[in-house]
């Protein structure tokens, strides 16, 4: 997840008590049926993709760790059994990979792009809080990273896992199940809100416009997509994210070559036509920073 | 340390000492074991070398051999080091290397291999060099997941990088490097004391195996082990060796066609015998590598 969510909410686990922390994430995991094995679990934090069949049970990600034994309960339910073999982190953060060690205590394989590992075995500075957050507990690490993609061929599926340069962060896969035709897009896609650009640990707005033009090459109208966060999407939902990118991209791009500053950017209101993708983690101000922070950063090297 | 592990006779696999055979160990052939230290083994059988090493979140091989040897590869490593096969890389896809898979995946590993290895076999294709259709491989017989460019393992306290090479003696060539263990298993882009075999028919070149040799060579040390596709345990400086040989070869080769010759009589003059008068003919000898190596110059130059 968000770095500062995932540090707000790992301060407040180590003040709290076990019981407490167990009560914070508590959440019921929703899980909806996309056909051929393919499921997607709605719990708290990064949305979950699954697929289930004889080969056993792969997911991609696996939210918080106490949340373990309910998304284990919830792949039970749909597989027979609750054991997952292999778990694919789609980047780094907290929300998306903490139940890393619960898992690997459970016997699963957990895979990552290679930076994503290395963002864990090091400290972190917050692209929201400017803080330094500690290296995860080794724990937590994948125990298998790789480059440009792998696939899967398990469960009668081709499990497309490919990695999008300068996204989200520097370390993001999105992951294709070809068969059921259900994309998960990880927190490269933010459905109907804006996206938290990780700009500390490589994260552009260019990656991100890359990332969900090439999505789109994948994809066809009958396909399913599995954002990092929001409801389950559509292509059309892709492409609404990608227009809103890449016209916020050209309007504060604007900004940053006139040489205004990031409060005059702010007052300028850009994203006056983009207030409903507002309404989630990332609101408007904090998107016109980070998008400024970013551009800023490379409009001033490249131009 | 290269000490000859003296269990393995309990498990029914007896002990050679001292140097490799001199020939390639058939189906019946007991296989040898090499500790490398680092809890990493070498294991010679049939099919070749694979190295093994153990992790303590389980074991990693770096072949499979064939249906008829796996079985006891599995349980010697099982046997040495009492743990359960975890990860299994098909360093190219030849059946030597690969048509023991079936047995790694009823033992619960997770089979590995490049992209292009399994495409190899997991289509229908037309084989050039039968001349004929070949049907694809049992789904058991094909690795359960591909990479392209570059793999990582980081389990317990080994690490272990999978590397591809393009175009060398495959197109779909992984060498597996324990890195902490400082052993390098090259698949069959290195073979010790044999004629190489480089298959351009399923996009391997003479090029792309000097370059990947260079490679091995840069990521070796002088106490590395390095674990050949076929023959006896290496060295960086054997490495280097042979990499010299391939490329004096492909000199020699290329002079013959600079006069004119084609690969049929060049393969008659035999040029190559005399560079390495100690290579056993094996899969392949003298005359043929000098003949494939002018077929493939000959198609780089049209």
């Amino acid at each position: 997840m968000l770095r500062l969510v995932s540090s707000i909410a790992a301060a407040a686990l180590f003040a709290a008590s076990a019981h407490a922390q167990t009560r914070a994430f508590d959440a019921d995991i929703v899980v909806t049926d996309l056909g051929s094995g393919v499921f997607m679990l709605v719990g708290r934090g990064g949305n979950i993709g699954l697929s289930v069949g004889e080969d056993g049970a792969f997911m991609v990600d696996d939210q918080f760790a106490p949340l373990t034994p309910r998304i284990e309960a919830a792949v039970a339910e749909v597989a027979g059994s609750g054991d997952v073999r292999f778990i694919l982190n789609t980047h780094y953060h907290g929300d998306h990979m903490g139940g890393n060690e619960e898992w690997a205590d459970r016997g699963a394989t957990i895979f990552a792009h290679e930076n994503a590992r290395q963002r864990l075995t090091e400290p972190q500075v917050s692209s929201l809080t400017g803080e330094e957050e500690p290296a995860a507990d080794p724990a937590l690490w994948p125990i298998i990273t790789f480059q440009s993609g792998v696939n899967f061929y398990m469960n009668g599926e081709n499990v497309r896992v490919m990695h999008v340069p300068n996204a989200h962060t520097d370390g993001d896969s999105i992951v294709y199940f070809e068969g059921a035709g259900v994309l998960h897009m990880g927190d490269v896609f933010w459905n109907g809100l804006f996206p938290y650009i990780d700009v500390n640990a490589g994260g552009t707005i260019d990656g991100y416009i890359r990332a969900l033009d090439y999505a789109l090459t994948l994809i066809n109208e009958d396909a399913r997509i599995i954002p990092g966060h929001g409801p389950l999407a559509e292509r059309a939902d892709v492409i609404a994210a990608l227009d809103m990118l890449t016209e916020t991209r050209a309007l504060i791009a604007e900004h940053v070559r006139a040489g205004d500053s990031l409060e005059d950017t702010l007052a300028a209101q850009p994203l006056a036509d983009y207030e409903s993708f507002g309404g989630g983690f990332i609101n408007t101000r904090r998107f016109i920073e980070l998008v400024y922070t970013d551009l800023a950063a490379r409009l001033v090297l490249s131009e | 340390m290269r000490k000859i592990i003296a269990a393995l006779s309990a498990i029914g696999a007896s002990v050679v000492l001292g140097a490799a055979n001199e020939t390639p160990l058939g189906e019946g052939d007991p296989m040898e074991v090499t500790d490398l230290g680092g809890r990493v083994l070498m294991v010679e059988g049939y099919g070749g070398n694979v190295a093994v090493g153990a992790t303590g979140e389980g074991l990693v091989f770096s072949d499979a051999f064939l249906p008829e040897s796996a079985p006891a590869l599995i349980e010697t490593a099982m046997a040495t080091f009492d743990e359960a096969p975890r990860i299994v890389v098909s360093t190219h896809h030849h059946g030597d290397h690969t048509l023991g898979l079936a047995a790694f995946h009823e033992a619960g590993a997770l089979s590995i291999g490049h992209t292009f290895m399994r495409h190899r076999i997991a289509e229908r294709r037309f084989s050039d060099y039968r001349q004929d259709w070949v049907e694809p491989r049992a789904p058991e017989l094909l690795p359960r997941m591909t990479y392209d460019s570059a793999f990582a393992l980081h389990l317990g306290d080994q690490r272990i990088a999978l590397v591809h090479y393009e175009r060398a003696h495959t197109a779909g060539d992984t060498v597996v490097h324990f890195i902490d263990a400082d052993v390098i298993a090259t698949g069959d882009i290195f073979v010790n004391g044999v004629w190489p075999i480089i298959d351009h028919y399923a996009g391997g070149s003479v090029d792309g195996t000097l370059a990947a040799l260079d490679e091995i060579i840069a990521l070796a040390g002088p106490d590395t082990d390095i674990v050949p596709g076929h023959g006896p345990l290496a060295s960086r400086a054997d490495v280097i060796a042979y990499r010299a040989m391939l490329d004096e070869m492909r000199h020699a080769v290329l002079a013959l066609q600079a006069d004119g010759m084609s690969p049929e009589e060049i393969a008659e003059a035999d040029p190559l015998a005399a560079l390495a008068p100690d290579w056993r003919a094996w899969f392949t000898d003298s005359a043929d590598v000098a003949a494939e190596m002018a077929r493939e110059f000959a198609r780089v130059a049209e």
